[in-house]
């Protein structure tokens, strides 16, 4: 009796704390009720809600099932797996409600849709993405892997069918953004980083990721070499692991400057300047991360590549002006690099980089950063007027006036400016026209805060604005695709 | 996730996967598989493969530049490092990438045997390699604490994912 005593308390604690995750799970559900946007942290809900529910079903199986107590090793071996099976789930479900706790706020939400729509062109093709925004620790932007994989694997390994449904759904990832800088939307452009390693995590058909197919040349050819040739094999795989989570790293810089525009690179600059490591750089600081002033310097020099692209050479020659000199500003405040990083490590990533940079374009499709030519000045007339550089104005006069004047169905008033451009723009401005620095008391510093801190709002709402129209002009586009007018006549016919 | 929750969940199910097998082995050794019991702990064995399989391909990355890597499952470089690590923290005889093959590819082999006799019985080579060999590591593995090593992680790392 004693034995059986001891398995029902195993059992009713693991129960237990499954029960108590259910009801947490339950308890965020009327929290998010109202927010329709946060379409990921609905979806993670409803798996960890199976999943739990799974476990229970599980556990109860495995208690009718029990092996006498003759069997005691049998019996041992099941008891532990019933708590295991209550302590993979708890972690694994707890971790991802925690995710969850505290949703993206209404600052983050006027770039919250621009990037998930990014992310959605970005990730794997055979695959639908749902990024779920989390403010997080300060300076820290990060990307998690999916949140489902470890769960649908844990239940396929235990034979459960719910593991199908879990992976039917869309992957879900957290992108932790720094809380306080919720409203910097120009800090924000940051977020390139990020979403471009769901473009690297696309796998072939042998399950390869991108990264590992544009860095293994690199690396296998080095290993052929003189260098590779006289070290351990311990050593060349430190090496290989190094050079393998820097070119991640730079890798994704690279693509997210190009999704998102030339500022990534001052966003970047500013960001790593809060480091004290940035200013004594050393060689290896960072197993997972290549030092920033490498990481700057290889951006910069792709710039004088991309800014071409993006049309530096045709009109508007004042405003690429102010752009370009608040490039240079930022290039001569990055420490030295080049003698700082080791030469094997060097010599791998270059190779990848180069492989990576031959295919970006393709890598990104359509996710690519165009517009800057098109709306530079635009936006920054609109700016210097005090206007919000949502809209670009097609036609809004009548004939009269001198304009086309008739109206004909499915002709725009205006555009929306891409989001890219908006704060892009808004951001060399700001830097090229309030680059001095106030004098050295607190208000000052505090005055020159809140301009800031104002004119990020103006971009912020701008995008807001913009993302409206975007979706007014997709509405439009679908109720002109229903043809009411035709039917209704139809109908009266 | 960071890297060590994205470590944690991959521990957390190893030692899930492992518990499984242990009681699949001993059903096995025991009277052969009983009716349910591939269905119900079988499938864990597909993703011990791939751990094991994860362990081999950083064995030979780092050990043979000539040969073509064959990936086990959908795994990047990252992830077969995890696995070589853990393997050799966990099975205390191997000690070099060349022993991690040697080991692997028996452990691998022996587990395909088994399931292309559809698991009638446990027997002759295969248990004693499984006795000697592969259920003392699971037995580590499945008391593997899912926060082991996190320590090494504790660096700042800026834009990390």
């Amino acid at each position: 009796m004693e034995g059986a005593d001891a398995v029902e308390a195993v059992v009713d604690r693991c129960l237990s704390r499954l029960f108590a995750l259910e009801e947490d799970i339950g308890g965020y559900r009327p929290e998010f009720s109202e927010r329709e946007d946060l379409l990921g942290t609905h979806l993670l809900l409803r798996a960890l809600h199976l999943a739990v529910a799974d476990a229970q079903r599980t556990l109860i199986e495995e208690l009718r099932a029990l092996p006498p107590p003759s069997e005691s090793r049998r019996r041992d071996l099941t008891l532990r797996l019933i708590q295991r099976i209550a302590s993979t789930v708890e972690r694994m479900v707890g971790q991802r409600l925690d995710f969850i706790a505290q949703p993206h706020g209404r600052e983050f939400d006027p770039i919250a849709d621009a990037y998930t729509r990014l992310a959605r062109t970005l990730a794997d093709e055979t695959d639908e993405t749902e990024v779920i925004f989390r403010p997080s620790e300060p300076s820290r932007y990060a990307l998690s892997s999916s949140l489902l994989d470890a769960l649908a694997e844990s239940l396929r390994g235990r034979g459960s069918r719910v593991a199908n449904e879990l992976k039917s759904m869309p992957t879900l990832v957290v992108l932790r953004y720094p809380a306080a800088d919720e409203a910097n939307v120009m800090q924000h452009l940051l977020v390139g980083h990020e979403l471009a390693h769901l473009a690297l995590r696309r796998r072939d058909g042998d399950g390869r990721t991108l990264s590992a197919r544009l860095l293994e040349p690199s690396y296998d050819s080095w290993k052929r070499g003189e260098a590779a040739e006289n070290m351990s094999e311990e050593d060349r795989g430190h090496v290989f692991d190094r050079a393998y989570n820097w070119f991640l790293e730079l890798a994704c810089d690279h693509l997210g400057m190009l999704m998102v525009g030339p500022a990534f690179f001052v966003a970047l600059g500013e960001h790593s300047a809060l480091r004290p490591s940035f200013h004594a750089p050393s060689s290896d600081e960072y197993k997972t991360h290549p030092h920033t002033a490498w990481r700057l310097g290889l951006l910069g020099q792709a710039l004088e590549e991309l800014l071409p692209t993006l049309g530096e050479d045709e009109g508007d020659g004042d405003r690429w002006s102010s752009v370009r000199s608040v490039i240079e500003a930022s290039r001569a405040s990055i420490p030295a690099w080049e003698d700082r990083v080791p030469d094997n490590e060097r010599k791998i990533v270059e190779g990848g980089m180069d492989a990576l940079r031959s295919q970006a374009h393709s890598i990104l499709g359509t996710a690519r950063y165009t517009n800057l030519a098109r709306d530079l000045g635009l936006v920054w007339d609109k700016l210097d007027s005090g206007m919000v550089p949502a809209e670009r104005v097609c036609d809004r006069t009548s004939s009269t006036e001198g304009g086309s004047g008739h109206w004909q169905r499915g002709t725009r008033w205006s555009d929306p400016v891409d989001w890219r451009s908006i704060i892009n723009v808004g951001y060399f401005r700001w830097l090229s026209t309030n680059r001095t620095w106030p004098e050295a008391r607190l208000e000052d510093w505090r005055a020159a805060d809140n301009e800031r801190r104002k004119y990020v709002a103006l971009l912020r709402g701008s995008v807001e604005l913009s993302e409206f129209q975007r979706e007014a002009h997709e509405l439009a586009e679908q109720l002109l695709s229903l043809d009411l007018r035709s039917r209704e006549s139809n109908a009266l016919g | 996730m960071h890297e060590r929750e994205t470590r944690g969940d991959r521990y957390e199910n190893y030692a899930l996967f492992a518990s499984l097998a242990l009681r699949l082995f001993d059903t096995l050794r025991a009277d052969g598989a009983r009716p349910g019991s591939r269905d119900r702990d079988g499938g864990a064995l597909e993703p011990l493969r791939d751990l094991l399989n994860g362990s081999r391909n950083r064995a030979i990355r780092v050990s043979n530049a000539s040969e073509e890597l064959v990936p086990a499952r959908a795994q990047g470089p990252e992830d077969e490092l995890a696995d070589y690590d853990l393997l050799l923290r966990l099975n205390h005889s191997l000690h070099s990438p060349t022993e991690v093959r040697g080991w692997v590819d028996t452990a691998v082999d022996v587990l395909v045997r088994l399931e292309q006799s559809g698991w009638s019985h446990l027997g002759g080579t295969e248990a004693q390699f499984v006795e000697d060999e592969l259920e003392p590591f699971l037995e580590e593995l499945a008391q593997l604490d899912p926060d082991y090593g996190t320590e090494e992680l504790d660096e700042p790392e800026p834009l990390r994912s």
